[in-house]
This record gives C-alpha cells, sequence and structure tokens, in this order.
C-alpha cells in the first residue's frame, strides 16, 4: 500500500469528518477502522495483512451504509432492509439517500468487486485476493465512502 | 502553468512557502484538521489543500499565480474546470477557495477573468509577494468563516446529473467502448503519435474528409462562434463566444474541433481541462437569476490526432474527463459517419 493510498484514505478521512454526517457515531467507527487499515499496512505476513485489510474496509463500508440505509429509510417512512451489506446496496439502487441516486457503475462496483469479494475471501477458508483485486476493493469501498461524505445536508 | 522570470522563485517552491505559513496558521486556531496535498477520487488536479474547520464543514485552497495577460482566459478556463470535478467530487457543500499569488500582473484584478473566478469560486483572494503575517490570518480567518454559495448548488447538481448521463451515453457508443477498451489495456502503452504536420495542415485535412462522409445535406461552417454563458457570472453588455473549428449544419449540428499532442506534452493537460470547461459553457443559457441547461445542444466530436493515454495506474482518465464533459472523441485516422456523433443532445 504506497503512500498515494494513505493519502487517500487521510482525504476520504476529512472529507466524513467535514460532511453533514460528522457527528454519527457510525462515522468514528469509521474512522477508527481506517486508522486500523493504515495500521496494518506494514505487516510482512501478506495473507494477514490482506486479510485485515479485507476486513476493516468491509466493516468501514458496511458500518457507514447501515447508518445511511437506515436514517434515509426513517426520514422517508420505508421499510428499513434487514441488516447486510446486499440489503444496503439495493436500497441505495432502488431510492438513493435523500433523494440522491448514486452513479450506476459505482453500484454495480459495490456489488461485484466489494460484496462479492468481501462474501470469498472473509467467509471461505484459504481464500486471499489478488494485488489488483485487493487494490480494487480498497478503490472502492473509498469511492463509496466518498460519494456518502459528499451528499449535501437535506 | 507560469514560467517563472529568471531569478524568480518557481510557483512550487512559492506554493510550499505559502501552504507552510496557511499550514501553521491553521494549527494555531486548533482546526479540527487538515491535509496538505490530498488525493480526493475523480479530480485529476487536485486541491494543494483540505481544511476541516470544524465538525461538519470542509474547505480546499487552491493556489495558483496570477497569469500573464496573454495566458488569462485559458489559465481562468482550467482553473474553473478544476472547480466544477471539486464541487462533484467533494459535494456542493464544500467550501472552494482560490488563493491567488500576485506576480506583478497587476490588470488581471481588472478583467473579467478574475472576476469569473470571484464569482464561481466561494473565496478569492489575492496574496503578494512575500505577504505579511497578517495578510495569512487574514486569508485563513476568511477561509474558516466562509460557506459554499447557495446560488449555485443547483448548477452543481445540474452538471452532476449531466456528466453522469454523458459516460453512460457515449461509453454505449460501439466505436467509444472499443477505444475505451483498448486504452484499458495493459499492453497499450501509447496510441499513437501525432504526426508532425501543422495544425493548419491538420484542419484542412479533416475538413476534406468531412466533405468526403457528409452527404450534401449538411453544410460545413468553419470557425464558428458558439455563445457561452461567461456573460451570466459577469457585469458586462457583451456576450462571449468560443470559437470551435467546424459546424455540421442540417436540421441538427454538430461542433467538430480537432487537437494534436498528448497530455504528456508541455501545456497538454491544460488543453484538454480547457476543452472540458468549453464543452460545459456552451450547454447552459441565462434565464434571468439562474442557467438553464438549453433544451437542445450540438454535439462536441473531438478529433485526436496523437494519444490520450492517461498514467498506468489511470490510462483512461483524460478520455473520462471528456466524456464527461459532452465531447465525442475519435482517432484521426477513424474519423468516418460511423464515429462522429451528428445527433445532438436533449436534456428535458
Amino acid at each position: 500500500m504506497g503512500s498515494n493510498f494513505k493519502a487517500e484514505v487521510r482525504s476520504i478521512q476529512l472529507a466524513l469528518k467535514g460532511s453533514h454526517w460528522a457527528t454519527a457515531q457510525a462515522v468514528r467507527v469509521v474512522l477508527e477502522e481506517y486508522e486500523r487499515l493504515i495500521g496494518v499496512s506494514r505487516l510482512r505476513d501478506t495473507q494477514r495483512r490482506v486479510s485485515l485489510q479485507i476486513l476493516y474496509s468491509s466493516r468501514a463500508i458496511d458500518s457507514l451504509l447501515k447508518h445511511v440505509v437506515n436514517e434515509d429509510a426513517s426520514r422517508s417512512n420505508r421499510r428499513v432492509p434487514a441488516p447486510s451489506l446486499g440489503n444496503y446496496i439495493d436500497y441505495i439502487e432502488g431510492n438513493g439517500v435523500y433523494g440522491r441516486d448514486f452513479p450506476p457503475q459505482l453500484i454495480i462496483s459495490l456489488r461485484i468487486d466489494v460484496k462479492d469479494k468481501r462474501n470469498t475471501y472473509l467467509h471461505q477458508a484459504g481464500m486471499f485476493p489478488s494485488d489488483v483485486e485487493l487494490k480494487r476493493f480498497l478503490s472502492v469501498t473509498l469511492d463509496g465512502i466518498n460519494e456518502i461524505a459528499k451528499i449535501p445536508r437535506p | 502553468m507560469n514560467q517563472p522570470a529568471h531569478g524568480e522563485r518557481s510557483l512550487g517552491q512559492e506554493k510550499k512557502r505559502v501552504l507552510t505559513r496557511v499550514a501553521a496558521e491553521l494549527t494555531r486556531l486548533h482546526v479540527e484538521d487538515y491535509q496538505v496535498d490530498p488525493a480526493l477520487p475523480d479530480i485529476l488536479v487536485q486541491p494543494d489543500l483540505l481544511v476541516v474547520p470544524r465538525l461538519g464543514s470542509l474547505a480546499t485552497v487552491t493556489v495558483a499565480r496570477i497569469p500573464e495577460p496573454s495566458k488569462e482566459w485559458p489559465f481562468t478556463l482550467e482553473i474553473i474546470e478544476g472547480l466544477f470535478e471539486l464541487k462533484l467530487a467533494s459535494g456542493p457543500d464544500t467550501v472552494a477557495s482560490i488563493l491567488l499569488l500576485d506576480s506583478g500582473n497587476a490588470d488581471f484584478r481588472e478583467q473579467d477573468a478574475f472576476q469569473l473566478l470571484g464569482r464561481l469560486f466561494d473565496l478569492t483572494y489575492v496574496l503578494p509577494v512575500r505577504a505579511p503575517i497578517n495578510q495569512i490570518r487574514d486569508f485563513v480567518a476568511q477561509l474558516v468563516s466562509s460557506s459554499a454559495r447557495e446560488g449555485f448548488r443547483y448548477l452543481w447538481d445540474i452538471e452532476r446529473s449531466v456528466r453522469q448521463r454523458n459516460l453512460s451515453f457515449i461509453e454505449s457508443r460501439p466505436y467509444v467502448r472499443r477505444l475505451l477498451d483498448e486504452f484499458g489495456q495493459s499492453t497499450r502503452q501509447e496510441y499513437s503519435s501525432p504526426s508532425s504536420v501543422s495544425i493548419e495542415e491538420l484542419r484542412n485535412r479533416v475538413e476534406q474528409r468531412l466533405y468526403q462522409i457528409l452527404d450534401l445535406s449538411y453544410t460545413i461552417r468553419e470557425q464558428p462562434r458558439i455563445l457561452n454563458i461567461k456573460r451570466h457570472f459577469l457585469d458586462v453588455g457583451e456576450h462571449y463566444y468560443f470559437t470551435f473549428d467546424f459546424l455540421l449544419q442540417n436540421h441538427l449540428s454538430s461542433i467538430v474541433q480537432v487537437i494534436r499532442g498528448s497530455p504528456k506534452t508541455y501545456g497538454g493537460q491544460q488543453r484538454l481541462r480547457e476543452l472540458a470547461i468549453q464543452a460545459t459553457f456552451v450547454r447552459y443559457r441565462s434565464l434571468g437569476e439562474r442557467l438553464r441547461l438549453k433544451p437542445r445542444w450540438q454535439s462536441l466530436n473531438l478529433v485526436i490526432d496523437g494519444d490520450l493515454l492517461g498514467p498506468e495506474h489511470s490510462p483512461k482518465r483524460y478520455l473520462r474527463l471528456l466524456i464527461a464533459a459532452g465531447w465525442n472523441p475519435i482517432q484521426l485516422s477513424e474519423l468516418s459517419m460511423e464515429t462522429l456523433d451528428l445527433e445532438g443532445r436533449w436534456y428535458g
């Protein structure tokens, strides 16, 4: 994980702190997860490092989407979906957040490059992502978090 | 951007010195957080500083040197494209500031270009050479207390959906998909080198080719002047126009612009960003206080002699910038009825 990735993570952390979600508990959790993510980047055991990177960034996007989806559902009197990353992505694809659609390409990437890969690498023993898959995973989770951070105040 | 005269500090050194002083002031004020040289997603030219003055508030600082007189408009258009990217990538609530370093071109502050920056950025500040500390403090105080202009929120929203639609619309064209796929192949190091002919000769060749491929229902106009929206932001009576290379007219009309070179050549990236904002500025019209999308406007074809390959980690970045802005990119050797976009655009 190069210095540019660390700069990207740091920028997303600032974007979240500067967003109107900043005071939510879920955002504090996401910021902490990304501190852990940066912390493991120097681990020499590659399998342990990539597993933890997938774990921390999955938990970050999962927690943030849960908060955002629950808040949007309660504001708009919609049913809160059962807790799962796939359900949160489906909800956002169908309803947007505060009436704001996510880019279709990002929805597709969240499903294929994050949800499916997470299911593979966190739920199946002995499976580890390639470098390309890992980079894509981390990059799409950051894009997803940034998309939420930039939603304007309702 | 500007080349420093002999004995002057380079822009990089000057920026670093100013950013160090601004950062020191942010630390003194105990702002929530800040980052020098941020890396926000989907921005080609990053701002120089990202600041969280307090939780729930985000600001950016872009530092630039005031250009010499002959480069005022290209400089301004490129900076404004950066502003559009920033607002779309970080949200309309982000306070976008520009800190202009004085270069001795005192007239710039009287120009329409400067006024345009002042109208569009949330904060525009001119800093003299060797600015005293109280001026740095004044800038930072204004930065941390500024808020994003409410009046342009609708513009960022419209532009966000237009650029999103442009990407899906233009990328759906088989020719553009093929071009994007080729750019995505790691084996492709270079699309093609620009030919050695002059730009005038290149335009002549493109014109001849257009006469060959278009039927008689089309009229080809050279150097068309297309109304843009600069006037909407300025206190001036005159209209502003962009001049493109060709306008193809039958019941619809299409712009054709010819460029040569690549993002790697000096000034290449600036030219692409200038083209992106030109495409944006011709699709709106002024309606009272607000801008509205024209119900129908010209499709924009960009004939490229050279390559648009981005860096290895992001080979499609320039192509996507131009496509999002509304350009239909065509490699010179592939100019044909199949690759030209002659349909116009409708957004209702």
